[in-house]
């Protein structure tokens, strides 16, 4: 503060004015995801804490006071919905867990495969992106086709190979999930790709040209040049695959149905029979702004695993 | 009160605008009953029709049944978007129960004598009427004449028949080859339970909707009479993860020997394979006699639609006896839902004399606003059962449906 | 210099392991290769097999039944259901709506992620933590949340104001570019951040405003990551079902919701669905195939190298 030159406004002021051209910046993404997602948002929070069914739905501005009776009865483990909701959470942070750790590692080695010139290199480049060009509904309509018991071509070469003696039922009970997986990394993984391969090409040559002259191993090469390069990306990609697969519903919908039945039903899922087919606004706000406050949690336990690394980085 | 003010709004405006050059335009939304080629210019033809008489303009969308729902919610829940439209008849109650839906004078549209019950009674919530029926679709029982006589077996007539005359099939064919059903990925696999439990003796509530009762000795009996067709190798174990079209598939291949299916069947096996030999009878019985599952669609009035009158109109058009014999016979392969319409002699040769008298004693399900919850807890157990069977899990089935029934019971003590 | 010296050197002397050796391991690229494609293609082929299928090879199709397994090449192949395309569903008008809306929703969300993404990197405004949070959250709620109260605001932007947004291409482009906006302007912001900052110093020594820097410094350097946002923009558009069975009406409905038409609850036209599929996929990546070798290759390796 004593540095300040006499006359200098104070900091707060400076900052803002230097700022403006920032918030202008800003101004119509704010505009716009002001109308679209902050406004709902508080709708969604206000439902949340009223007695909204069918019945009071279309007045809802007064329907009963229920403070956090909805709350609690999402939450409540002995309950029916309680029960149902917890575990649909596990099978979220499950599904999630393996579908983005397998989507980003299959992306990342692609990317470093279509970072090198080769014969027909557009084409595949272009190829590769069609699980994530052909639409939720088709791609998982054809992989529930793929994983039917009798007609599915998963059995048909299982039981080829000798792997099973006779045909497994996918789509139900315990495996389901596993086929639901299958099909989200499959979906998932090129837009990895195309994300970390435009990372990739941000990379300086001149960074792995000096490591090559040092004699550094392309394990030390993609260790110490590419990973920390890639890491604010890297950083943003993970996250947002987290926020987006807690909210997975299109890939259980289409292959599961309306109910994906125990060992596959997801928040989404729940929410969206509870909400929409029953009308129950106000439990089916609350388990939502539940389902938030859980993803809330995980993306902390994320950046928190991510912060000694960077400190470690950033004392180098 | 307001229901009469926005009608006389709506009249004033008609009669002062409508009879000189203001066209009147009303909105409607219809589900593919039909396939596009051909049920396009039949709308078409009809509202140049429409038009020439009353000078209303019908603006009309076709959506397909998913959409269809959360389109309609939508309208219901902000009061636009729609004049009038199609809705199921398992739809109807809940959609009363919002308040979004008007309520409608059945006298406007030839009492309610000249409707069949269950259909009618499907429109009604709370002893008043909030739509009218459009058409109906009942399930009967398809068989392949060809398996039928190589297995040296006649249809049968009751559910216990049923299971002998599957099991010599199944000693022809193969396992599985005797029944297809739907399993987990159904959207109507309540309706397949619901004629087994009543024609069991059992029912889904109590007279007074009051209380769940599906959890009962009949009950139990049909739901283990469903798991049965599977344990018993009738049905294939991978019909678990059947929808509806996949099981009615595997019969229209001609793969496998009996299946539960609806009128529109028919076309769908005309389209894909014209030389099956089947025959339809009615559902068997079981030992309180025979049931069906009444279905089919309403056409349902918004109840903040500035256009009501006009509405209306359209929907008395849709019903003129020409009109909606046409349109259910040579277009949808769907059932009227007025008596008058079934003096068509069509209705009384071949298959369609099945059909009508399955639907004769066909039954709605109870008018609830609740009724969302009731078919997600009954469909989720059930569901869990099949699941469970698959897995080598399950147990008694008494366990999950009395789980369901608690859940039922919960949604009840809130119906108003 | 003197490096490549000495690796003219290496290969000298050990000429033939080391070209056997990159012999194999070209190979082995390929291979590589191919194994991606094969996983990429064999449910896209199956999709282009089931639609020269009928409906009945499809549907009666079983693996323990010799003679009906399911497999690539159909039994009886038609061409049926391509020709019943657009007499089914009117699939052409569908993809136009969906090209207008998608490219509409690319150019806008990818113009404001951009201004957005510029401010996040290179401005510590105040406000911008909780800023950043509170687009983060905006994607912890699960859409279906958010479908009532957005129509119902629709509503009243057109009682309000006179704009009619349900069912036109402009509500249709707001409504994604709002979707696609929150990730596509932190991924754009976390690219910036690996663009060197001395780069922005010189250029404002030179003389240049915080925009010129943006167009003339950031834009070109960020191209890679504007096209992977562009292309996450426009699938988003592309693909969403939720919203677009809702909003769109006979004048915008899209590709995706579309498609879902050949799916009634009564019969499933399988065969025709994958035709459509076929249909619309191709198109678009054929597009994108293009579109990379034109921003990725060219633009980009201009830009850097130059």
């Amino acid at each position: 503060m004593g540095q300040i030159a006499p006359g200098t406004p104070p900091k707060i002021v400076r900052r803002l004015q230097r700022s403006r051209i920032a918030y202008l910046l800003i101004l119509p993404a704010v505009v716009c995801m002001l109308l679209v997602h902050y406004g709902p948002m508080i709708w969604g929070f206000m439902i949340s804490l009223r007695d909204v069914n069918v019945f009071t739905v279309r007045d809802w501005m007064n329907a009963p006071w229920v403070g956090l009776a909805n709350y609690a009865e999402g939450f409540d483990p002995a309950g029916r919905l309680g029960a149902r909701f917890w575990r649909s959470l596990w099978n979220v942070t499950y599904f999630g867990i393996v579908t983005i750790s397998l989507s980003y590692i299959i992306g990342m080695a692609v990317a470093h495969v279509l970072n090198r010139p080769f014969f027909g290199r557009t084409l595949v480049r272009g190829l590769v992106l069609l699980p994530y060009v052909t639409p939720d509904s088709v791609a998982y309509s054809v992989w529930r086709f793929i994983f039917q018991a009798r007609i599915g071509l998963v059995n048909k070469w299982l039981l080829a190979l000798g792997l099973i003696e006779e045909p497994l039922i996918w789509l139900v009970g315990s495996r389901s999930i596993y086929a639901v997986m299958t099909a989200a990394i499959w979906k998932g993984w090129p837009f990895n790709a195309l994300v970390l391969l435009a990372g990739l090409q941000s990379i300086p040559k001149e960074l792995y040209e000096a490591a090559v002259v040092d004699g550094a191993s392309g394990w030390a090469r993609f260790r110490y040049i590419t990973l920390p390069s890639l890491a604010p990306v890297t950083r943003t990609l993970i996250l947002m695959s987290i926020l987006w697969n807690f909210n997975a519903f299109n890939q259980f919908h289409v292959m599961l149905g309306r109910d994906p039945g125990l060992h596959a039903d997801v928040p989404s899922t729940l929410i969206m029979r509870e909400a929409f087919q029953s009308f129950n606004f106000g439990v089916g706000s609350a388990m939502s702004f539940a389902l938030m406050a859980f993803t809330l949690v995980f993306t902390i336990i994320y950046l928190r695993m991510l912060q000694p690394r960077e400190d470690r980085r950033g004392r180098k | 009160m307001l229901g009469r003010k926005s009608i006389v709004l709506a009249l004033v405006l008609v009669l002062s605008l409508g009879t000189v050059t203001f066209a009147q335009t009303i909105t409607f939304w219809l589900m593919p009953n039909a396939p596009d080629a051909i049920h396009v210019p039949w709308l078409d033809k009809h509202i140049a029709i429409f038009k020439e008489e009353t000078g209303i303009d019908v603006k009309y969308e076709i959506i397909g049944w998913d959409a269809a729902w959360s389109r309609i919610s939508v309208a219901l829940l902000t009061g636009e978007g729609v004049d009038v439209f199609q809705a199921g008849t398992t739809w109807n109650p809940q959609f009363a129960a919002t308040g979004g839906v008007a309520e409608i004078d059945i006298n406007e549209f030839g009492g309610a004598e000249s409707f069949m019950k269950a259909n009618l009674d499907s429109t009604t919530y709370k002893g008043k009427y909030y739509g009218v029926p459009w058409f109906a679709e009942t399930r009967a029982l398809f068989y392949n004449k060809d398996m039928f006589a190589e297995a040296g077996v006649e249809p049968p007539n009751t559910y216990d028949e049923l299971v002998e005359v599957g099991k010599k099939i199944v000693e022809v064919f193969g396992e599985g080859s005797a029944i297809a059903i739907a399993g987990t990925n159904a959207w109507d696999l309540i309706h397949n339970w619901a004629i087994i439990l009543w024609a069991f003796g059992g029912d889904l509530l109590s007279p007074d909707n009051k209380q769940a009762v599906f959890n009962e000795q009949p009950g139990v009996e049909a739901m283990n009479w469903y798991v049965d067709l599977v344990r018993l190798g009738l049905a294939s174990k991978a019909s678990a993860e059947y929808n509806q079209p996949q099981a009615d598939a595997a019969f229209i291949s001609g793969n496998v020997a009996m299946a539960f299916m609806g009128p529109w069947n028919i076309a769908g096996i005309e389209v894909d394979n014209p030389d099956l030999n089947y025959g339809i009878v009615e559902p068997p019985a079981g030992p309180a006699g025979r049931a069906a599952f009444s279905g089919g669609s309403n056409l349902v009035i918004l109840a903040d639609s500035p256009n009501k009158e006009a509405a209306k109109k359209w929907i008395q058009y849709l019903l003129r006896p020409e009109v909606l014999t046409d349109y259910t016979k040579n277009l949808t392969h769907m059932l009227p839902t007025t008596y008058e319409a079934y003096d068509d002699p069509y209705y009384n040769e071949g298959v369609w004399q099945t059909f009508k008298k399955t639907l004769s004693y066909a039954t709605a399900y109870p008018p609830l606003g609740v009724w969302g919850d009731i078919e997600n807890a009954i469909v989720g157990e059930y569901k869990q059962i099949l699941s469970d069977y698959v897995e080598g899990k399950l147990t008694d089935v008494q366990r999950y449906l009395d789980a369901a029934a608690g859940q039922v019971n919960r949604a009840l003590a809130r119906e108003r | 210099m003197s490096t490549q010296a000495v690796a003219k050197a290496q290969t000298a002397r050990r000429t033939k392991p080391v070209r056997a050796r990159r012999i194999v391991k070209e190979v082995l690229f390929y291979l590589v290769v191919a194994l991606i494609l094969t996983v990429v293609m064999v449910p896209f082929l199956w999709m282009v097999s089931g639609s020269f299928k009928t409906t009945l090879e499809l549907q009666s199709a079983d693996v323990l039944r010799p003679g009906h397994e399911p497999r690539f090449i159909p039994r009886e192949p038609t061409l049926e259901n391509y020709i019943r395309v657009n007499s089914t569903v009117p699939m052409l008008d569908y993809f136009k709506n969906s090209l207008i809306i998608s490219t509409g929703t690319m150019i806008v969300a990818t113009t404001l992620a951009l201004l957005a993404g510029y401010a996040i990197s290179r401005f510590d405004f105040p406000g911008k933590r909780p800023y950043v949070v509170s687009v983060f959250s905006t994607q912890m709620l699960p859409g279906i949340l958010f479908l009532i109260p957005y129509f119902v605001l629709f509503t009243w932007i057109n009682q309000n104001f006179g704009i009619r947004l349900r069912d036109t291409y402009p509500g249709m482009i707001f409504t994604y570019t709002s979707f696609s906006l929150p990730f596509a302007m932190l991924m754009l912001a976390s690219y910036i951040d690996t663009i060197p900052r001395e780069l922005d110093e010189q250029a404002r020594i030179d003389g240049c405003s915080s925009l010129g820097i943006l167009f003339r410094i950031i834009l070109p350097l960020s191209m890679p990551s504007i096209a992977a946002v562009g292309i996450y923009s426009f699938i988003m558009a592309w693909n969403e079902i939720l919203f677009a069975s809702v909003l769109t009406g006979s004048n915008t409905k899209t590709v995706a919701v579309g498609l879902l038409d050949f799916i009634t609850t009564q019969e499933a036209r399988w065969g025709g669905m994958m035709a459509a599929a076929v249909i619309v996929s191709l198109p678009v990546v054929f597009l994108f195939t293009l579109v990379q070798r034109q921003i990725i290759d060219g633009l980009v390796s201009g830009a850097t190298k130059g």
